[in-house]
């Protein structure tokens, strides 16, 4: 396990005060372990972070595109969550 | 024929109209379409001053690109298109994105741009935080990017299944108990 930077978007960065938390992620996570992984870090940082809930709406990233839910996150520099999008 | 070209950008600040005309020209296309998005001041009937932007620039690039490809097979392999998106924090009446398409004909190219603007709406990972006269501020609530387990792709897009929120069981739709023809 190694320590990561997850940097967190959108409404996600009301949750911690640099916009990144660092957690201990395992390229064999799935995206729904790692998002389990990053609601741990998040619940012992933020006493207002109300617990995984939060997050199942999210998608995970790696350094280059939007992991699947059924697959592995892999190796990468930085990891990234990304809720709900409204762009344009 | 010149080649058919792309540029696609996420910049700070807001968006340039004329930077999206000044692309749109090519000696064998006699149809350009524009989208011009601005910050609009009302919201849900709340008064808006301004609205800060933020996206993941290498995946929202990668995917208008895929957008872009897409449209060319849809309508018009020689499309030339230009998408720039805004980011940070921009006032009411900035542009926050520009669109522009230039096709042989104009059918094409208006199809084709609002093709773009849809599926940047609910592919591009771009998030908008509104601010309010009163001095609140509120991420906008949108689509969700998760991706459902490769292989249920073309399940889903065949089905009327609703969304399938990130985190669910997926099982369903890998085997599902009745499969439709």
């Amino acid at each position: 396990m190694n320590l990561n930077r997850v940097i967190l978007f959108g409404k996600l960065k009301n949750l911690s005060p640099q916009g990144f938390i660092e957690v201990s992620i395992s390229s064999e996570m799935t995206p729904q372990i790692f998002r389990e992984e990053v609601a741990k870090v998040l619940s012992s940082i933020n006493p207002k972070f109300k617990g995984i809930s939060e997050l199942n709406s999210s998608a995970v990233a790696n350094d280059s595109r939007i992991i699947f839910e059924n697959e592995p996150i892999g190796t990468s520099h930085e990891y990234f969550l990304l809720p709900p999008i409204c762009g344009g | 024929m010149n080649s058919p070209h792309t540029l696609v950008k996420i910049i700070e600040g807001p968006v340039k109209a004329h930077h999206i005309i000044q692309f749109l020209s090519h000696p064998s296309h006699g149809g350009q379409t524009c989208f011009l998005g601005s910050v609009r001041d009302l919201n849900h009937g709340r008064q808006v001053v301004a609205v800060s932007y933020e996206c993941h620039k290498v995946i929202a690039e990668k995917v208008l690109n895929e957008i872009i490809t897409e449209a060319r097979v849809k309508w018009e392999k020689n499309l030339c298109a230009i998408i720039i998106h805004g980011t940070r924090r921009l006032q009411v009446g900035e542009l926050s994105v520009g669109i522009g398409v230039s096709t042989p004909h104009r059918d094409e190219a208006f199809q084709a741009c609002r093709y773009i603007i849809e599926e940047l709406k609910i592919r591009v990972p771009i998030w908008k935080q509104e601010h309010y006269i009163d001095g609140e501020s509120e991420w906008l609530k949108g689509h969700e990017l998760c991706q459902p387990p490769q292989g249920t792709a073309l399940l889903l897009a065949t089905t009327k299944s609703k969304a399938i929120p990130c985190g669910e069981d997926f099982s369903e739709l890998v085997h599902p108990k009745n499969p439709t023809s």
